[in-house]
């Protein structure tokens, strides 16, 4: 047992008067950022509650711990509501590890250095979309790594998705029906490359105007190979990307509208294009963001979540459910400080969501849980993502001269039909693609990200 | 009725049988990434009216029907003579059918993809089709029919190609009677930067527009299977003929320039008798794709855009894949029953004696508007092209009493009826092509907020068109055909995701959806056609899935308007991942208007069905 040098609700005051006052800074004890500059360790940001759960549950509960039904009411505030739902009530076991201790493996090395590099730089324009001082698109990294208010929080999701210049996603996605059966599965890969924002803080081949390219094509099964879209972004996120889409039943790419974002990809995902990153829309189609308050939480952010090594294409053993299949084996740790914000989709009238709800880790301003609700406020879906540095006991997956860092899972859960969609960001899908994030390995543009690239993935 | 039982129970059998014995399979091999996938499907469609397809022997309208023939010859070959009219009772001797089904298919397509690296690709695909048959079949023994051709005895459903012997057309096919195995997908797929170059068996699309063909000309159609009937959603996917090319396309900015060279493959038109034969069953058709087989289409389109709109021009030079049709020799030497020795002239005509041709002039007229053909000048132009048949008196007339006086007489005289021998011929001909699209941006949520619009439009100089009276002067016209097209997703609930719509506006200044010539619109048993101005369709479809997409609702309109109605609704059901069900009614009336012989959808509305695809996917 370690002495605690703070009071047990030290933190929880501190965050309500963070909150109240509108103060940007993170960090309790000493400005978080500073720290990190200096490479410092948690220890000197926050309080021993915040970073250790056997600290924040009396002992109740400790790294090497297994959360179950039997023991989440301990940690029923550190999760998401829908979390704690799963573990409660549908056999859901989370695993409890020591926290990251290095703030820098929660980043790409390159995307950090970019956010260090360019702290302070960001500006929101009279337009409310994100300019350096000099009035261009952003340089890269995390644009407001203090946010003030939920606009700037939430552009810190929105302009990096997946916090590499280019990220090339072989995605292997399972869709569990409400008596735990496996009804769906699908191999489908998602490219994004943007063109601003880029850590290295140039433009793209000119392409000042945009924000990024992103296509995603289904590689398996037969009904849905083929089946591609390609979303072009604009820079100026009040406009709805071009999209353009090869449906194997029309032989041809041909343009769709792109303001419907609510609604499955294919048959029985319950993923949408709104969920992507927490972010999947152009920002200012939605509105009214705000901070609601910061919390700690537990969030599956740690390199034990990267399945390289334990499985030949970086799947995860399940477990949980009617079937016991419904849920991935996850290994959560305490996050000191989240911030909490909402948004609303003011830019889709009819939406069947009400609002959405990010706990955005502080630390490296990227989501920890996301949670929808419906038009009558009740949870509609959680969107919760899985992150983590690959470099475990089994192997280091390099990303140029450092580990790489991504995202590594999903559960995607609609609670209203309880319907889950698990994917992993795997090694490789049917068709041969794999996962990676150099833009330079091959000519990604052409191959994935343009008109005639539909075309050709269509067949 | 226990065989029709017993084909749709071995339908469903072999699908259930497959469906477990079959896998996808992927992996790497030497390097290469490899992906094996495919499916099985049960298709049918049962007929939910009593009507039978009129273009086949057994569906002929004429079939059992008592026609009061007046035969007589025409009065200047013999102004001497007396000229006495012959009065008999026709009843033609064919033996009407009464099916249940319109189509009992089963399929099973496999796909093989291949990665060689990042540069080179392979797609092949391999599709097997068993037609059931579960159908009352034309058989010539019940009714004394010797008639000539391949295709002219029983049901052929899938061969085509030569008139003695059968076989196909395309050159990755393999074809019988009741089968046939084919190769739709073979190619290699060469990326390098911009450029992109697809070689081998491979279908091409161009333009925004769905089911309305403008700038969608490099292919023919292959109907045999289901003609235009299959699930609407789902456009020519099934239908387009792939064509062994060279596509090449380079991407610059915004634009892209996509090129072609083809070989020439006709569309493919169901055989006589078989459920969707929409050519009538009287005619032997002499096809001389022979002459053509070697020839080469090709074309370009440039697409982009410039600011908010988007812009293509395209050109295409081909041999237009529908054909054209013209009276030809039968070089069949078979006496009429009354003219001893007159075989050897017919040989020399068109004309065929068999009791599977026309027996009378009321057949003639009906079926010559249904073809939108001129009843008169048929006859005319089959007398002036072929002289000889003027040893055997015949000789052109002036009005329709002539007319129905000669063709009565010469149909008592053959005994049975004639069939009439025409020849398929293909001519080349360039299209010029442009279209712009803008996506709308109005307020979130009205009916202008994210409306796409585009509108593509051709222009054809001199299009050869079947000529109405089947002349070997063709009729040859300028054609534009145009398309605008609007398409939204408009979300009514909260609880259901966006409909889809699309509307479509086609017009056509020459010729109809089916290509045949305006000129020959309107005529009827009574009269000739005289023809109308433009032909216009309207499309409205929508796509409502429901929440998790497992089930989708579309609906689909296309309207004649002159009067024909084409209404499809339809279910699409994705129980699971391994499963995939559809389910779908066609709704035809071409009765809409002032003549049905106007408008495109009176020749397929005999066809209303209500269809069912039961699919396995591996």
């Amino acid at each position: 047992m370690r002495i605690r040098k703070y009071d047990h609700n030290f933190s929880r005051r501190a965050f309500l008067e963070k909150t109240a006052l509108g103060v940007a800074g993170a960090g309790l004890l000493s400005p978080l950022w500073s720290s990190i500059a200096r490479g410092a360790d948690m220890s000197k940001v926050y309080p021993d509650e915040l970073t250790s759960i056997e600290m924040y549950t009396k002992g109740k509960i400790k790294a090497g711990d297994i959360i179950t039904a039997n023991n989440v009411e301990h940690v029923k505030e550190l999760l998401d509501p829908v979390a704690y739902h799963q573990v409660k009530t549908m056999g859901r076991r989370i695993h409890i590890v020591e926290p990251v201790k290095d703030v820098s493996s929660l980043y790409p090395a390159e995307f950090l250095e970019a956010t260090l590099r360019n702290k302070g730089k960001a500006v929101l324009g009279k337009d409310n979309n994100v300019y350096t001082a000099d009035g261009k698109p952003w340089v890269g990294g995390v644009p407001f790594p203090e946010p003030k208010n939920g606009i700037e929080a939430a552009y810190n999701l929105t302009l990096s998705w997946g916090r590499h210049d280019y990220s090339q996603y072989a995605v292997r996605d399972w869709d569990i029906d409400p008596d735990g059966d496996l009804s769906y599965q699908y191999d489908f890969v998602w490219c994004e490359l943007n063109t601003t924002a880029r850590t290295n803080g140039d433009i793209w081949k000119g392409k000042d105007d945009l924000l990024r390219y992103q296509s995603v094509f289904f590689t398996a099964p037969n009904d849905s190979a083929g089946t591609s879209f390609l979303s072009i972004w604009d820079y100026d996120q009040s406009k709805f990307p071009d999209l353009h889409g090869y449906i194997p039943a029309f032989r041809r790419v041909r343009q769709f509208p792109t303001n419907q974002r609510f609604e499955p990809l294919v048959p029985g995902i319950t993923l949408f294009l709104s969920d992507a990153w927490a972010a999947g829309d152009p920002l200012l189609t939605w509105g009214n963001y705000k901070i609601i308050g910061r919390q700690p939480m537990l969030g599956v952010i740690g390199p034990r979540n990267f399945h390289g090594g334990y499985h030949d294409n970086w799947e995860k053993p399940v477990h949980g459910g009617p079937k016991d299949q419904t849920f991935f084996d996850t290994y959560m740790e305490m996050v000191p400080e989240c911030l909490v914000v909402e948004a609303e989709p003011v830019g889709y009238p009819r939406s069947p969501v009400g609002k959405k709800r990010i706990w955005i880790d502080v630390r490296n301003q990227m989501y920890v849980a996301y949670n929808t609700y419906d038009r009558r406020g009740e949870i509609w879906k959680s969107f919760e993502p899985h992150y983590a540095l690959q470099s475990n006991d089994k192997m280091t997956r390099k990303d140029g001269a450092h580990p790489a860092w991504s995202w590594s899972s999903v559960h995607s859960h609609d609670l209203q039909s309880n319907r889950m969609s698990r994917f992993v960001q795997a090694k490789s899908v049917v068709g041969g693609y794999q996962s990676h994030y150099d833009g330079t390995k091959e000519d990604v543009y052409n191959k994935y990200l343009t008109v005639q690239a539909m075309q050709r993935l269509g067949g | 009725m226990s065989y029709k039982k017993n084909a749709i129970l071995a339908l469903l059998s072999l699908t259930a049988a497959l469906s477990g014995s079959v896998q996808a399979l992927d992996g790497s091999l030497l390097g290469m990434d490899y992906n094996i996938s495919g499916f099985i499907r049960a298709e049918m469609a049962v007929k939910t009216v009593d009507e039978e397809n009129p273009y086949n022997q057994r569906g002929n309208l004429f079939n059992g029907v008592a026609v009061e023939r007046r035969g007589a010859l025409p009065q200047t070959n013999l102004p001497l003579l007396p000229q006495p009219t012959i009065n008999d009772t026709a009843v033609r001797n064919g033996i009407p059918a009464d099916n249940d089904f319109n189509f009992t298919q089963v399929r099973m397509e496999n796909t093989i993809q291949l990665r060689f690296n990042s540069n080179w690709s392979s797609t092949i695909k391999l599709r097997g089709i068993f037609d059931a048959a579960a159908y009352e079949e034309f058989d010539p023994e019940d009714v004394n029919s010797e008639a000539v051709g391949y295709l002219y005895g029983e049901p052929n459903y899938f061969e085509y190609d030569d008139f003695e012997t059968g076989g196909v057309q395309n050159r990755l096919e393999w074809a019988g009677e009741d089968y046939m195995i084919d190769i739709p997908t073979a190619y290699i797929d060469y990326q390098d930067g911009p450029l992109l170059i697809r070689a081998g068996n491979q279908q091409i699309a161009w333009g925004q527009a769905l089911f309305f063909r403008v700038m969608d000309v490099a292919n023919g159609l292959d109907l045999r299977r289901h003609l235009i009937l299959d699930f609407a959603s789902e456009e020519y996917a099934d239908e387009r003929i792939s064509s062994p090319a060279i596509r090449a396309s380079y991407q610059i900015g915004v634009w892209e320039l996509d090129t072609f060279v083809q070989m020439f493959q006709p569309t493919i038109y169901p055989n006589p008798n078989t459920p969707y034969n929409v050519i009538a069953s009287q005619f032997t058709i002499r096809d001389t794709y022979d002459s053509v087989d070697e020839e080469l289409n090709s074309g370009f389109r440039l697409k982009g855009s410039i600011g908010d709109v988007g812009l293509q021009f395209m050109y295409t030079n081909r041999i237009n894949p529908d054909g054209v049709f013209r009276w030809t020799k039968s070089n069949v030497n078979r006496d009429a029953e009354l003219v001893p020795g007159s075989g050897s002239t017919l040989a020399e005509t068109p004309l065929e004696v068999d009791t599977t041709g026309v027996w009378s002039a009321d057949e003639w007229f009906t079926y010559a508007a249904m073809a939108r053909l001129d009843g008169i000048e048929g006859l005319n132009t089959l007398i002036r092209e072929f002289p000889e048949s003027q040893t055997l008196l015949a000789e052109e007339v002036d009005s329709m009493e002539e007319a129905r006086r000669e063709l009565d007489f010469f149909f008592q005289a053959s005994g049975s009826g004639f069939r009439g021998h025409i020849a398929r011929e293909y001519f080349r001909e360039d299209i010029f092509g442009t279209g712009f699209s803008y996506v709308f941006q109005g307020e979130p949520g009205s009916w202008t907020d994210q409306l796409i619009l585009n509108f593509e439009v051709t222009y054809t100089p001199d299009r050869v068109f079947t000529n109405t009276n089947l002349s070997r002067e063709y009729i040859v016209e300028d054609e534009i055909i145009s398309a605008l097209v609007l398409e939204k997703y408009q979300r009514f609930s909260r609880s259901f995701p966006a409909t889809y719509f699309v509307f479509q506006w086609m017009h056509r200044t020459e010729s109809d959806l089916f290509g045949r010539h305006l000129s020959g619109m309107g005529g009827d048993i009574n009269n000739t056609p005289d023809g109308v101005d433009g032909w216009d369709g309207l499309v409205l479809a929508l796509q409502q899935p429901f929440p998790g997409l497992v089930w989708r609702a579309d609906f689909s309109m296309l309207y004649d308007t002159r009067g024909g109605l084409l209404v499809q609704p339809a279910l699409k059901w994705k129980p699971s991942g391994d499963w995939n069900i559809e389910m779908f009614y066609t709704y035809l009336d071409g009765s809409l208007g002032d003549n049905p012989n106007e408008n495109i959808i009176e020749t397929i509305e005999w066809a209303e069905e209500f269809g069912m695809r039961v699919a396995y996917q591996f």
